[in-house]
């Protein structure tokens, strides 16, 4: 994955930083352990952070749960940022992991979303097709994506990430998730503009 | 335009406003919350601590860990090219021909198995290289280096020596430690 197609990632939602002044010195005292200049950092990243989290779990609850643990790994690890790459990209790419970590374990402690992938998505008479005829609204409509399917469209369609990326990312095979992205955006735009 | 081109063209044009819509709804979100309290408590509390580098995260514990089963499967290839060696001027073993192929064909298997787990663990450490310090980088590189020269040597030992189980099990074998070494690289990070 080269710098261009990160940074390209990380300009899909809005960049509050882009307007700050340098954060250099900024990262370094937070390096330092810096706890207020650790909160700046917060206050310029978390929205794009915050938005991440909530596409891909599509759950505000969990979305306020998962920002506070990127940004508490961020802190543990901030250390290991050298700044090779914007700071955005780095937080970007500890969220998406972050996240994804916690969905892995949330799915070995539930052991089922395997089994819900294919059920909401198995075409005709699924509950998808069941409620093509109402319009709903997004958040609705990605909440009633599996997790999985959900997760291969927010990060190949919305962050870029290519569907070879998705499956290293998700520990799935390449065609698994761009099946897994194809068939959510078919169920949003069944679900979003019938 | 033809008619199949037409209704590709406004399938393309409707999933490009749903890409919209999803980037720019879910954008306007706003916190609604102020997180940083529950933030400041957690990295405040004695369980949070900034770690110096993914190196030294690495537990001294998994270090040795790590440089026991690359001496490992040094021994491991050792062995393998004693086998071929052996095998060629001893006479072959009598076995049930239908455990030998079962044996050869589970083994074979396993090795793609453990495979696969390597390529998506080594996918992933590809994705993350930018989290990892360059010195430790330098070291983690270094060792999966030792590591894939021995698997292609035991690879080499068992085209030459296709029906030898023993050759396989160890080929296996490495395959199953060097998914292990990027399993304990990527718990360490």
């Amino acid at each position: 994955m080269n710098a261009r197609n990160l940074n390209r990632k990380v300009m899909t939602g809005p960049s509050p930083a882009d307007d700050a002044p340098p954060i250099d010195d900024v990262v370094r005292r937070a390096q330092a352990g810096d706890v207020a200049a650790f909160e700046a950092l917060y206050r310029a990243h978390a929205p794009a952070i915050y938005a991440l989290c909530r596409r891909m779990a599509a759950d505000e609850r969990d979305a306020h749960e998962f920002t506070q643990d990127v940004f508490v790994r961020a802190w543990e690890r901030l250390t290991t940022f050298h700044g090779q790459s914007a700071l955005a990209t780095w937080l970007h790419r500890l969220a998406v992991n972050t996240v994804l970590g916690q969905m892995r374990a949330a799915r070995r402690e539930g052991g089922r979303f395997a089994d819900e992938d294919v059920d909401l998505l198995s075409g005709a008479g699924g509950a998808f097709d069941a409620r093509a005829d109402a319009r709903m609204d997004l958040d609705a409509a990605l909440a009633r994506l599996p997790r999985g399917a959900r997760v291969a469209f927010i990060l190949h369609d919305i962050e870029g990430y290519s569907h070879d990326e998705v499956a290293a990312l998700t520990g799935t095979a390449p065609g698994t998730a761009r099946a897994q992205a194809w068939r959510a955006r078919n169920a949003l735009l069944n679900l979003l503009d019938p | 335009m033809t008619e199949s081109e037409d209704r590709e063209h406004r399938e393309d044009e409707r999933v490009a406003k749903l890409r919209e819509r999803v980037r720019a709804e879910s954008a306007a979100h706003p916190l609604p919350d102020d997180l940083w309290p529950a933030i400041r408590e957690r990295i405040d509390g004695a369980k949070v601590v900034v770690l110096p580098s993914a190196e030294s995260a690495m537990p001294a514990m998994r270090r040795a860990h790590l440089r026991r089963s690359l001496a490992w499967i040094a021994a491991a290839v050792a062995a393998g090219f004693a086998l071929v060696m052996f095998g060629r001027n001893t006479s072959p073993r009598v076995a049930p021909a239908v455990t030998a192929a079962a044996t050869i064909t589970n083994v074979a298997d396993s090795s793609g198995f453990y495979e696969e787990q390597a390529r998506i663990l080594f996918n992933r450490l590809a994705l993350e290289r930018s989290l990892v310090r360059p010195e430790a980088l330098e070291s983690i590189d270094h060792d999966l280096h030792v590591v894939d020269a021995a698997i292609a040597e035991l690879d080499a030992a068992v085209a030459r020596d296709p029906a030898n189980p023993e050759l396989r099990r160890l080929l296996a074998s490495s395959y199953r430690e060097k998914v292990d070494i990027l399993k304990r690289v990527a718990n360490a990070e």
